[in-house]
């Protein structure tokens, strides 16, 4: 492997994602690449959330997956997050915007509606 | 050079007494009701003949643990981060739902052994216990801050150094006790079950999972590798002869009388029968926190698991509005288990199978780490060395045989009453 | 447990409560002895080791109503260590 090359399975699939102000805000759950045949291809973004795990399971498995962890639909189960939007890649994939910015971590902001009502929160 | 007004002898002091503070936290909270139970049936079952399988255990957590830590404090990451990273989706999410389930029976286990103690000491109705119980430990946890919350259970757990006390005050055959400590084997099931139990009651991975996470909790950095070294090595050792003292006086007090001791209030009986009515009381004290401490770490153990696999924020460190769902996660978990429990199960009975079914699942987190460990690529300097390694791969090879042998032998002993 | 009983080095809560476990068990156990269907020859044992696991139970009990009376739980004591011997030959003789 060359130094400009890496191994995105190895250092990118299934990273941690932290947002700008270095919160955790979800993990890279797929990619998404762009180019057709004959082309070569590009990552152009990160895939995060439940609803792409039905993707990666095996083949029998995949119906009930997308039944427990969703179908995929972006906003709501998977969002996309432009490969521009990383800032660098260490042990975290560092994101350069505010984790609410891109719809990360969505999950948090309502469980916080809840949590905010406990003392001392 | 020591900080202002501090001289460098006044900072080698203070680094002393944080290494042996945490070594001390680390004894009280080495034993669990995992332990209780099963070596005090191996001691009084089998005499000293299993009194092998305690060390074969403790090294084997050793160097989990030292690994996890070391990977934590170099890297940054958790075990369940390394876990989803290294083994993928597939793997780590047959890996959460296993930790989380066993998790969730550990954490009843330990929560239905806290009542019962309370008990014991206050002869007040169990399902009022279990509620006090899981009411108490929420409010420390949500109040009382990290370092704090392992003090507190890990100090005052180590009243059960009384069984320590206890071992010798007995005047065991000392050369029978070392004899016992070297591998020896029976051809019957119920040993091999015991050999299991006794293994896996030192190997959970719970504890693994606290202590990964905790390095992240307490802000390790590069200096303090030798911190977790010592935390793992001198204080898992040192909870071994807890292991070791507990072995030995139900040997001395049930073997001789044929007792199976399948309550927990027969462990404490032990310590009576060395130092009468104090003895029992610093007996039941210990095993309050330690079984109460215990159920800390299972609870977040279990919201650390589920947030590190999702990547959600998470920590105690944390404000509870600032890692929201993680703070869901650890009281979901407690409210599961006082269901668990309110149903009248038996914690001992819980307690032999969280520990089978912890030994089943161990090598799915333990691989995963000793691959990072090793790894140049993550760990720089501070990969393995020759002697991590060989014990890393020696321990993989263990950890697969007993978890292999695990389920077929809790089957054909009837879990260990056969 | 009843050793410690009469010479006052245990503390009452515990001895209710744990007496109430191992009374229960020996209760139990006879329950079971009773239910199962036994060959003709092995009756006069079981019904044995029946009497003898009630008798167990039932001393554990006294104890518990008045865990202060240490000469209570002196005879008691006594009691439980013949019913002991008796079980275990009992265990052997089978």
């Amino acid at each position: 492997m060359t130094p400009d090359s890496m191994d995105l399975v190895y250092r990118i699939l299934d990273e941690q994602l932290v947002d700008v102000d270095g919160r955790r805000c979800g993990r890279v759950d797929d990619l998404e690449f762009d180019g057709g045949p004959g082309e070569q291809p590009r990552l152009c973004a990160i895939l995060s959330g439940s609803g792409v795990w039905h993707r990666r399971m095996p083949q029998a498995l995949r119906t009930v997956g997308a039944r427990i962890f969703g179908t995929g639909v972006f906003g709501e189960d998977v969002i996309r997050v432009p490969w521009e939007q990383v800032d660098d890649i260490t042990s975290v994939i560092r994101l350069k915007a505010k984790a609410s910015e891109l719809g990360l971590a969505q999950g948090d902001e309502e469980a916080a509606t809840f949590v905010r009502k406990l003392p001392k929160s | 050079m020591g900080r202002k007004g501090q001289s460098v002898g006044g900072i080698a002091v203070k680094k002393f007494f944080q290494i042996a503070l945490g070594i001390i936290a680390a004894i009280g909270g080495f034993v669990d009701i995992g332990e209780l139970v099963f070596n005090t049936q191996a001691g009084a079952d089998f005499r000293y003949t299993l009194l092998w399988a305690v060390p074969v255990g403790v090294i084997g957590i050793v160097v989990f643990a030292e690994m996890t830590g070391r990977i934590a404090t170099v890297s940054g990451r958790p075990i369940f981060d390394v876990v989803r990273m290294r083994m993928g989706l597939n793997v780590a999410l047959v890996t959460l739902v296993a930790s989380l389930l066993i998790n969730l029976i550990t954490l009843a286990a330990e929560v239905g052994g806290a009542a019962i103690v309370l008990q014991l000491l206050f002869d007040l109705n169990v399902s009022t216990l279990i509620l006090l119980t899981v009411v108490a430990l929420i409010l420390i946890v949500y109040f009382v801050p990290f370092g704090g919350i392992e003090r507190i259970f890990g100090y005052l757990g180590c009243a059960l150094l009384v069984y320590v006390a206890a071992a010798i005050h007995l005047k065991p055959n000392w050369h029978q006790v070392a004899s016992g400590l070297l591998p020896s084997w029976h051809s019957s099931a119920l040993y091999a079950y015991f050999v299991v139990g006794v293994i896996g009651a030192a190997l959970v991975p719970y504890e693994v999972y606290f202590y990964s996470s905790g390095a992240i909790e307490d802000r390790w950095k590069i200096s303090d590798l030798n911190l977790n070294r010592a935390n793992a090595i001198l204080g898992f050792t040192l909870g071994g002869i807890l292991s070791i003292a507990l072995i030995v006086v139900a040997a001395e007090v049930f073997f001789g009388p044929q007792v199976h001791p399948g309550y927990l209030g027969t462990t404490a009986l032990g310590a009576q029968r060395a130092y009468g009515e104090a003895g029992l009381l610093l007996a039941l004290l210990g095993m309050l926190f330690a079984v109460g401490g215990a159920a800390v770490e299972c609870a977040f153990s279990g919201a650390y698991t589920l947030a590190q696999f999702a990547g959600w924020e998470w920590g105690k460190y944390r404000r509870p509005r600032d890692a929201p769902r993680f703070t869901l996660a650890w009281l979901i978990f407690f409210a599961l288990a006082f269901v668990v429990v309110e149903t009248g199960v038996d914690p001992v009975l819980l307690t032999e199978y969280a520990v089978i079914l912890s030994v089943v699942a161990l090598p799915l987190t333990y691989l995963p780490a000793l691959l990072i460990a090793r790894d140049k690529t993550f760990m720089g300097d501070h990969a393995n060395g020759i002697l991590a390694n060989v014990l890393g791969w020696l321990y993989f090879v263990i950890i697969l045989v007993v978890s292999v042998a695990a389920i077929p032998l809790l089957l054909v002993t009837d879990g260990g009453s056969v | 447990m009843a050793d410690d009983l009469a010479r006052g080095r245990t503390k009452t809560t515990y001895f209710r409560v744990h007496g109430a476990e191992l009374s229960a068990q020996a209760q139990h156990e006879a329950q079971k002895l009773n239910d199962d269907p036994v060959a003709p020859e092995l009756k006069p044992p079981i019904q044995a080791a029946i009497t003898l696991a009630s008798d167990i139970g039932g001393a554990i009990d006294e104890m518990r109503v008045s865990p202060q009376d240490r000469q209570q739980a002196r005879e008691d004591q006594a009691k439980l260590h013949q019913w002991a011997v008796k079980a275990r030959a009992l265990a052997e003789s089978l």
